[in-house]
């Protein structure tokens, strides 16, 4: 990290569908970060998908967090990745990208990669419902305290 | 013997799909099918909710059309209010439906139709992207990151939020414009028209290299239905009248949003949980229009602005029933939306600090319309005595368009599909046609780690011939 990197801010971005069950644990999370954390120095945003525009906000970050909703066998099971290669990017994407998408769109436009960090939280159900199952909302406080901690405490 | 190609889900459209091609003996297409496999309640979901919920809720059906949603939601239930929303609040309403359209055309144009476009459709899917357009053309790519970042700030400065603002609630919108909002807004007009223009430019140039796919993607007669405003024929995003045209752009009907059920039937099908809206004097399946903008430039006659306006006499020169030219009606409606938001913003009126209206259910249903993105979108509620949703019906956008996607989709896979193999190059025209429509079947779940595409051969005993899968 540069000096002028320090200067820049930290990016969170929470996406989901918040009337899709789990899928809405990243915006969740995002609002107990906002609650959380130094807003000066974090930027915090909760959309429903991550679409290439993004690429701009995380380019302009030192560090950018993602957190989402994951399908998997085990409700409330969290993982934690760091995206490395931009190469290693979805070669196709919908409306919405992957977080491997936006590392390299973001690389590839702007020639920058910050660290980019990816939470997510295996989901118990993507029914339409308001509101995260009680698996969900154990692993969003799991999942918060591990970024505050990332933010805060990064060794 | 007969075999099926199955395309499933098509790539970079949004929700859960997938195409069937059905072949006969001689390995030519019979049919093509175009199928839409994840169920969404949304109408369901609504009942027993207070109605001045609704506005919030369906914007959650779509983190792209979010704002749209929003409109035709507001309407109806100010609808129910019997109420009229205060003419300020109206505009700073078109404003954000306009944002909320350049925003999504961008991102359907610069990344999701213009690699084909600029890289050819042979090429292989792992270049024919994103990456490939940014390595090939990245001033163009950078434009398509530009236009919807700023289609998404216009709608962050005035209503609060970029994806679910609160800020559109029923009898008007939440707060008035600020003149330091109105000028944040102004200041990004200029740099939009400018890549709006550029790629008007490029784009047209590149259509002469794909006369082929205009003359054959969705190119067929039919009826156009869209929102013409109420005292002129011109451009219109949010309520004014419906219209119908023919395929000669002849007007066939032209009438209000609570009359909708007089003119337009709803089929159901086994196959797909998709709707089929069907001009109903036509009936089934022989009723079918498209909607979206395309359709809209159709029925118009002026986009009301002056510069877009040029660019619709130039249009007017074109094949009016190629669904390719959505393509270009798209870029056409970003111009009109950059001129006419500045319009808006030049209106004294823009500032005035009565911006919405209050009251209580009044009667038991409301209908209202906006025109999306990708088409009118149709909200109608029905509530009971104490204003608690009994029943909900919506018409979106893609949903105007399925009967034209399956005719695209068939048409298309006539011209390229041969059974015998399966080349990308086919296969990525057939869904291509299906772009061209810029379906969203949104509604779906976005999580992490799900497959994006999946290409099947089935031959008549189920048995699979020859499969694809991407990452």
């Amino acid at each position: 990290m540069t000096s002028s990197d320090r200067h820049k801010p930290v990016l969170v971005i929470g996406y989901g569908n918040t009337i899709r069950g789990d899928d809405g644990v990243g915006p969740y999370v995002a609002s107990l970060l906002a609650e959380r954390v130094d807003l000066q120095d974090v930027h915090i945003l909760a959309p429903q998908q991550l679409t290439p525009d993004l690429a701009e906000q995380v380019a302009a970050s030192r560090l950018t967090i993602l957190i989402d909703a994951r399908i998997g066998e085990n409700p409330g099971r969290v993982h934690h990745v760091v995206i490395e290669s931009p190469s290693r990017a979805a070669p196709t994407f919908q409306h919405h990208i992957t977080p491997e998408t936006l590392a390299g769109v973001t690389h590839t436009l702007y020639g920058v990669t910050p660290p980019m960090h990816l939470f997510t939280a295996e989901a118990a159900t993507f029914e339409l419902q308001d509101g995260l199952s009680p698996e969900l909302l154990a692993a969003a406080e799991d999942v918060a305290g591990h970024i505050v901690t990332l933010l805060y405490n990064p060794s | 013997m007969t075999e099926r190609i199955v395309i499933d889900p098509v790539t970079r459209i949004e929700g859960h799909s997938k195409i069937t091609i059905q072949l006969d003996e001689t390995g030519n297409v019979a049919d093509a099918r175009f199928h839409v496999t994840q169920y969404r309640g949304f109408e369901r979901f609504c009942v027993g909710r207070p109605f001045y919920e609704m506005p919030g809720l369906m914007g959650r059906i779509c983190g792209i059309c979010t704002i749209s949603h929003m409109l035709a939601s507001a309407q109806a239930c100010e609808a129910i209010m019997s109420v009229r929303v205060m003419g300020t609040a109206q505009k700073l309403r078109k404003i954000v439906n306009y944002a909320s359209l350049i925003q999504s055309h961008a991102l359907a144009f610069f990344h999701l139709a213009s690699p084909d476009f600029l890289l050819g459709m042979e090429v292989d899917p792992k270049d024919r992207n994103i990456f490939g357009l940014m390595r090939e053309n990245p001033e163009i790519a950078r434009d398509g990151v530009r236009l919807r970042a700023i289609g998404q700030q216009i709608i962050g400065t005035l209503a609060g939020k970029k994806v679910h603002p609160d800020w559109i609630v029923v009898g008007g919108v939440a707060s008035p414009m600020s003149e330091e909002a109105r000028q944040e807004i102004a200041a990004l007009l200029p740099e939009a028209q400018e890549i709006i223009q550029r790629t008007l430019g490029w784009f047209k140039r590149t259509l002469e290299d794909y006369k082929e796919e205009v003359s054959t993607f969705g190119n067929f007669p039919s009826k156009f239905l869209s929102l013409v405003n109420e005292h002129e024929e011109v451009l219109e995003i949010y309520r004014g009248r419906l219209r119908i045209v023919d395929d000669h752009r002849k007007t066939i009907a032209d009438f209000h949003r609570d009359e909708y059920p007089d003119f337009i039937g709803e089929a159901v099908e086994p196959w797909t949980y998709l709707k089929f809206p069907y001009y109903k004097p036509d009936g089934y399946p022989g009723g079918i229009y498209r909607v979206g903008p395309l359709a809209r430039l159709n029925v118009i006659e002026s986009t009301g602005t002056p510069m877009a306006d040029q660019e619709l006499v130039e249009f007017r020169s074109r094949n009016p029933l190629s669904s390719f030219n959505y393509h270009l009606a798209r870029l056409i409606e970003c111009l009109n939306a950059v001129e006419s938001i500045q319009q808006l913003l030049d209106d004294p009126d823009i500032l005035n600090a009565r911006v919405r209206a209050h009251a209580t259910a009044n009667v038991e249903s409301g209908i209202g319309v906006s025109e999306a993105p990708r088409g009118t979108l149709i909200h109608h509620y029905e509530v009971d005595e104490n204003g608690l949703m009994t029943g909900a019906n919506l018409i979106v956008s893609t949903t105007h368009n399925n009967l034209a996607m399956n005719r695209g989709v068939l048409q298309t896979a006539r011209r390229y599909v041969d059974g015998s193999k399966l080349t990308e190059g086919m296969l990525n025209r057939v869904e291509a046609v299906i772009r061209a429509f810029d379906p969203c079947l949104s509604c779906s779940t976005h999580a992490y780690n799900q497959l994006a595409l999946h290409v099947q051969m089935v031959g008549p005993d189920g048995e699979v011939l020859d499969e694809v899968k991407r990452g």
